[in-house]
């Protein structure tokens, strides 16, 4: 049972983007979630680019596992 | 091992109506022992594939190239056409009645009939596959543009606070009504909708959710009403765009107006098309705030970690939509055979992805039946669909109700059901009606 007035518990977030390609790519900061995601595009989707702008309007920041 | 719990009956309203505690059951128990399932409704001229499970879902939302979006987007775009046909424009009751359209080309029409606001050059971008629809798309995200979501935050703070400012404690309230409305007075906004003409316009785009999700069961007098405010909605939308991109302004509609499509301006069917998904985007975040407030009703447990925890809020957010989806299924058509989880799925075959049963799924989530506002997400739930046809709005609708959600339990950290809850669904989308609570500090 979680507690929520436990001082003690913290919770991680983390950037998840759902690829369309089915891969779910996760960074813990804005900037590794744009670095995971531009270097996924440069080796399974050449031909697509996507600044870092549109990476986080997809990316979400949510509880990490 | 055998199970009296009923399998879904997908196409009829009456299921979607029923209590959570007998709708997720009956999706889990064709989940797990028919989890690619061919269904023939009563009184549909075809069945459809019904897919269960999360991974297989997937793999149809990435592959537009197996999995058309032309044809229909929605259980019902599969009915009977004699038994919808009356709720949709002229022109397409005519092809329709014409008698050869195939089966997929029939589902294109009453899905782009009920869609067109009676606009015969309506092109959705719903129904369009790429490359095509990645144009189309491009277009539409120039208006919602990251930049432009986030810079919304403010003014959605501001209007959230101006709604909190007029609940009463302990005074009964509709949240439909009342903080459920934030979303479509945005949008109204950003649009550019004057405010005398706000009220009449969120209930002329409240009956074009009504058309969109067509109901062969739908009263004659109710079809009519609806009607009179679609093509109403229709005219008023003509005439935003034509004075925007006479006299352009910073609003969404003048952005639209100004853009180019295939280097010439948008044209007139598509710009229409756009106007109508920034509506949506309106009408259905007031849904997903009704959720949530509905969730968080429900388990004040999960409510008291949000109070002392708000940088879970979004996490929150995250899991309503995946524990009560308002989009229940989307629905592509096969290009080509292709094999399912060991099923012969056939070229032309109606595919129906059920959000609600991948968002419950055990492969994918711990305790998928648990209400978890700390639950960890390393899978996305399927209720903004997948691939290139996720929702277009979803970031706005994230920041809308995040951000509602932050002010309101800034000040009202405590509310309780104070009366009946009133749901409204189809095989579609799933909202709420009425929500009555009572807020305490």
């Amino acid at each position: 049972m979680i507690d929520p007035t436990d001082p003690k518990k913290t919770y991680e977030f983390h950037y998840v983007l759902d690829c369309p390609c089915g891969k779910v790519l996760t960074g813990d900061t804005e900037d590794d979630i744009v670095e995971v995601a531009q270097a996924h595009l440069g080796q399974e989707h050449p031909t697509m680019s996507y600044g870092p702008e549109e990476i986080l309007f997809m990316a979400r920041r949510l509880v990490k596992g | 091992m055998t199970t009296d719990v009923k399998w879904p009956a997908w196409e009829d309203a009456a299921f979607y109506a029923e209590d959570a505690e007998t709708m997720y059951p009956s999706l889990a128990v064709q989940r797990h022992e028919a989890p690619v399932y061919w269904y023939e409704p009563p009184g549909y001229p075809t069945g459809f594939w019904v897919l269960s499970r999360w991974e297989d879902q997937r793999f149809v939302g990435s592959n537009p190239a197996l999995f058309s979006s032309n044809y229909g987007f929605a259980i019902g775009d599969a009915s009977d056409p004699a038994t919808v046909i009356d709720q949709l424009p002229s022109w397409a009751q005519d092809a329709i009645r014409q008698g050869d359209l195939s089966a997929a080309e029939t589902r294109r029409m009453i899905s782009k009939g009920k869609l067109s606001m009676g606009d015969p050059d309506f092109e959705g971008l719903i129904l369009s596959d790429p490359p095509r629809h990645g144009n189309i798309r491009s277009v539409l995200m120039k208006a919602l543009r990251p930049s432009l979501v986030r810079s919304l935050k403010p003014r959605i703070a501001e209007i959230a606070d101006e709604f909190v400012a007029e609940l009463e404690p302990g005074v009964e309230t509709d949240f439909v009504t009342t903080i459920g409305r934030i979303p479509a007075a945005l949008m109204t906004e950003l649009i550019g909708v004057p405010r005398a003409m706000r009220d009449e316009f969120i209930e002329m785009a409240s009956a074009q959710m009504l058309a969109i999700t067509i109901d062969p069961d739908r009263d004659p007098a109710e079809t009519a009403r609806i009607q009179g405010l679609v093509e109403k909605f229709h005219a008023y939308c003509g005439e935003l765009l034509a004075e925007r991109r006479s006299d352009a302004g910073e609003d969404l509609v003048s952005i639209i107006g100004a853009s180019e499509f295939e280097g010439a301006p948008v044209p007139h069917g598509l710009a229409i098309s756009f106007i109508h998904t920034f509506v949506n985007a309106g009408e259905t975040t007031r849904a997903l705030l009704s959720f949530v407030a509905y969730a968080l009703a429900q388990h004040p447990d999960q409510r008291a970690i949000l109070a002392e925890r708000p940088e879970l809020i979004g996490n929150a957010i995250e899991e309503t939509l995946r524990f009560y989806p308002l989009n229940w299924s989307g629905c592509r058509t096969a290009t080509q055979d292709v094999e399912i989880g060991g099923q012969q799925i056939k070229k032309d075959d109606y595919v129906v992805m059920a959000y609600a049963s991948a968002n419950r799924d055990e492969d994918v989530w711990k305790d998928p039946d648990v209400f978890d506002v700390t639950r960890s997400f390393d899978s996305a739930h399927q209720s903004f669909g997948y691939g290139e046809h996720a929702c277009p709005g979803a970031l706005l609708a994230r920041v809308d109700s995040t951000t509602i959600f932050e002010r309101l339990m800034a000040q009202y950290p405590n509310w309780e059901l104070a009366g009946p809850v009133v749901r409204w669904g189809s095989p579609f989308l799933q909202g709420i009606s009425s929500l009555p609570l009572r807020f305490s500090t």
